[in-house]
């Protein structure tokens, strides 16, 4: 992208920072997302100083920038929404994970889908757990009352999944996993 | 409390109204984000704040009711158009009939 080069020191001064913090809280997002975004708000920044009537381009440049807003505010709600987009474009559990931090404060639509993952963290774990301790990781049932993990407390007559625990707890994963990634594209088509 | 009602009332009918009204100006053709807020601002007085517009557009394409496009200028600067898609233009039109039953209905209220 072409930064834009002012001859007034201070302008360009305030200009590169703007951009800068911009660019910063951009980068969580994928290359071509972050450059459309960079490249419009440079666009937007460009057509507002040669369209401004002030003298002088430090004021030019800062009537654009108020206009816009703190980058924090201004880019807040756009880098969410580009962030969720792009997990459910793909089955990056990175980008899931990232777009879940960006948007948990947008609504209980993510907070389920957060508490789903945590779910599923728990599984990888409880499957982590049964290669490392086989004895002690098991899903019980007994009366009244079922667990999935270890404790000394249970019996362990009542683990009732043996030998097909790892495969079973595996596909409820995968399930969960694909459930998640269903969610979003189904939040992304609304 | 007459003035705070009313400038409340006029921050939702707004709010509530804006992809309307940014679907319409569309409607004349293709517009970049700096343009569609001056159009916006000739056409209804209203000030748009460029961090309520530019995530609003973005909504509307993730939707499928916009299209955008860069165009190389001579500045070295490309500016990012906006125009409705084949389905924006139906939405356009379902749009505007609501608005005009709505319109109907609060006349026949009013007499």
């Amino acid at each position: 992208m072409k930064r834009l080069t002012f001859k007034e020191k201070d302008a360009q001064r305030i200009y590169n920072r703007y951009m800068d913090k911009s660019e910063k809280l951009c980068k969580i997002l994928a290359k071509d997302d972050r450059e459309d975004l960079l490249m419009e708000l440079n666009s937007h920044i460009y057509e507002g100083i040669n369209r401004s009537e002030n003298e002088g381009e430090v004021a030019n440049l800062l009537d654009v920038l108020d206009g816009l807003g703190d980058p924090d505010e201004y880019l807040k709600s756009q880098v969410a929404e580009m962030k969720a987009l792009q997990a459910s474009r793909t089955f990056n559990p990175k980008h899931v994970i990232q777009a879940l931090f960006l948007n948990i404060s947008n609504g209980i639509f993510y907070t389920v889908i957060a508490i789903l993952y945590l779910l599923l963290g728990t599984f990888i774990a409880a499957i982590i757990g049964k290669i490392l301790f086989p004895s002690k990781m098991g899903f019980y049932i007994g009366e009244g009352h079922f667990m999935l993990g270890t404790s000394n407390t249970v019996n362990p007559n009542d683990e009732v999944l043996g030998m097909w625990f790892i495969p079973v707890i595996l596909i409820v994963a995968l399930g969960l996993y694909f459930l998640i990634t269903l969610l979003f594209r189904l939040k992304k088509r609304k | 409390m007459i003035e705070e009602f009313i400038a409340k009332w006029s921050s939702q009918v707004k709010k509530g109204t804006l992809s309307y009204i940014v679907i319409s100006v569309l409607e004349k053709g293709e517009f970049y984000g700096y343009d569609l807020i001056e159009q916006i601002k000739q056409y209804t007085k209203l000030e748009v704040a460029e961090g309520t517009l530019y995530p609003l557009l973005n909504r509307l394409k993730k939707q499928g009711v916009v299209e955008s496009k860069w165009v190389e200028q001579t500045s070295g600067i490309p500016r990012k158009y906006y125009h409705l898609t084949e389905d924006g233009k139906q939405v356009a039109k379902a749009m505007d009939l609501y608005w005009e039953e709505l319109n109907h209905s609060l006349v026949k209220i009013k007499q």
